[in-house]
């Protein structure tokens, strides 16, 4: 467990040495001034999708001896209104989750605000869907 | 100067439940938050843990947890060490000291870590041989002479790694040891360092107090939990002394600059990215994600479920992460947000924007499945069209707010 620890620390600092918790990058973004967390994240999605066809093409095992845990996530209706609420937090913040974490670490203590209301709306509307589901049938 | 005296109850809480860790707290606290010099940072850090640790002894001595027959011939060695240790540091330049010091707090952090096995064995007596006491003793004493630590972080694992003691009396034990020779160390200090006593005092006072409180409350607490508590503080005060020592002797070179203090260029930076991914799917089987783990973090309070799951602890690996990196490249906390300060003034109203932006970015996030992480770097890399969608979705909701707010402002 103490692996996983360190993961999210390499995470959390790659995050930040990259300019990802920097708010004006996010905001230079989405007003296309600085396209550099674009370069950023398409680097990662081109280098993982290239590594995900090979390694699904040669079967690869993952250290514990099983197959690697990759399963593509399922689309639901409720993805849409999601998706636009996100993006407007993201903007609005500067900031995503794992970046909200990293800031927090940075000493950028304004992140507590963020991480806050995440925390907050995240549990309250996991609970809601987990009782939804339990009222309704299994199946999407 | 509050935060300083309010930050030394945790010097006493350490060494009342945990049996050391007053010095490693100490030392940091008196010079990088008090602004003491090494040299006399150490020598206070050697008075306030002594007499703390006689304090918390004497409660611990009443529960009849201390091991008097280890204890003793243990600290009288310590005692001769740490006296040696003490009159030979004043030829050792300060940065030797700090960075000896960060190297002994990080492999005591892991050997604690990684000593859950050898602890169980709780009941077996402590029967280590009078010489091997007495070797140990010496060495511990000596190490802690020398860099200013009281020794209960070295005391404890020898305890109950080497010796098989069960956790709570080592602990015990060890305050035994700390503080007869924590008042060697002091007197081999005493005929050449100067003292900030106005400061040592209330210090010494207010630690004392917590300790006793700790050592009450100490029954209630779980010996595992102990352990690992005093693992990673331990870990996380190496962190910070190293990160400053590293600083302050490579920050001039350009290679540092390029690695810790200026932004990495974009495809470096997506290069990590794909190699942190990558790393943990290989070696712990795991889809890289955040979102997903904030719900649960949200639920660890009362679901063993969540207290389990890998997530919360990969969320707290990426707060280190960030601080990490905020530590070598120089970075004082701060309130500010870059050019938020400008869109919105005054704490308060940006405080409240941020967590209402929050509150967007978790709950969508748990509708949609996903977050940046999860959906827009995993799920598109592996070609899911719900994570293509989800990425759209946000970026164009994105652009709109931005492009909104620019509105609403006048154009910034």
């Amino acid at each position: 467990m103490a692996k996983i620890v360190g993961f999210g620390a390499l995470f959390g600092f790659v995050l930040s040495r990259a300019g990802a918790t920097d708010y004006d990058a996010i905001r230079g973004m989405f007003l296309l001034r600085d396209l550099h967390l674009a370069g950023v994240m398409a680097t990662a999605i081109a280098l993982l999708a290239v590594s995900f066809a090979l390694l699904r093409r040669r079967a690869t095992r993952a250290l514990n001896g099983q197959g690697l845990a990759l399963a593509s996530k399922p689309m639901t209706p409720r993805l849409v209104l999601g998706g636009l609420l996100f993006g407007a937090g993201w903007a609005l913040s500067g900031t995503c989750p794992g970046t909200a974490l990293a800031q927090l670490g940075e000493g950028r203590l304004a992140a507590l605000a963020t991480l806050a209301g995440i925390l907050v709306s995240a549990t309250t509307v996991e609970a809601w869907q987990s009782r939804a589901k339990q009222a309704s049938p299994p199946g999407h | 100067m509050i935060l300083g005296l309010s930050l030394s109850v945790f010097i006493g809480l350490a060494l009342g439940l945990l049996g050391g860790g007053g010095s490693i707290l100490a030392v940091p606290l008196l010079t990088y938050v008090l602004g003491v010099p090494t040299k006399a940072a150490i020598a206070s850090s050697l008075l306030i843990v002594g007499v703390t640790s006689l304090a918390a002894l004497v409660t611990h001595a009443r529960n009849g947890l201390v091991v008097w027959g280890t204890g003793l011939p243990f600290g009288m060695a310590a005692m001769l060490g740490a006296y040696g240790g003490g009159t030979v540091t004043q030829f050792v330049p300060d940065s030797v000291l700090l960075l000896l010091f960060g190297a002994m707090m990080v492999s005591t952090a892991v050997a604690m870590l990684r000593g859950k096995a050898v602890s169980r064995t709780s009941d077996a007596p402590y029967d280590a041989p009078l010489s091997n006491i007495v070797l140990h003793g010496l060495g511990v004493g000596a190490l802690a002479g020398l860099v200013g630590a009281g020794g209960g972080f070295l005391i404890v694992p020898a305890l109950v790694l080497l010796g098989g003691m069960p956790m709570r009396k080592a602990v015990a034990t060890s305050l035994l040891v700390i503080s007869m020779q924590s008042f060697a160390g002091f007197v081999g200090h005493l005929g050449h360092t100067a003292f900030p006593w106005l400061l040592v005092l209330p210090m010494t006072i207010l630690a004392t107090l917590a300790s006793v409180l700790a050592g009450l409350v100490a029954k209630k607490v779980r010996p595992e939990s102990l352990r690992r508590g005093f693992a990673w503080l331990v870990m996380l005060v190496a962190l910070f002394v190293v990160a400053h020592q590293a600083r302050s002797a490579f920050g001039h070179a350009s290679l540092y600059a390029i690695v810790f203090e200026q932004r990495w260029p974009w495809w470096i930076g997506g290069l990590a990215v794909a190699a942190v991914a990558l790393g943990l799917l290989f070696v712990e089987n795991k889809q890289l994600g955040v979102s997903a783990g904030c719900g649960e973090l949200g639920r660890l309070p009362h679901s063993p479920e969540a207290r389990s799951s890998w997530r919360p602890r990969f969320l707290g690996g990426i707060v280190l992460g960030g601080m990490v990196a905020a530590l070598l490249g120089g970075h004082a906390p701060t309130l500010a947000m870059g050019s938020l300060d400008q869109l919105v003034h005054g704490t308060a109203p940006k405080l409240a924007l941020l967590f209402g932006a929050g509150l967007l970015i978790g709950g969508g996030a748990r509708l949609a499945g996903g977050c940046t992480s999860g959906h827009s770097i995993i799920g598109t890399a592996l070609g899911a069209r719900a994570s293509w969608l989800a990425t759209g979705l946000f970026m164009v909701a994105g652009f709109a707010t931005t492009r909104l707010v620019l509105f609403l402002h006048g154009g910034v």
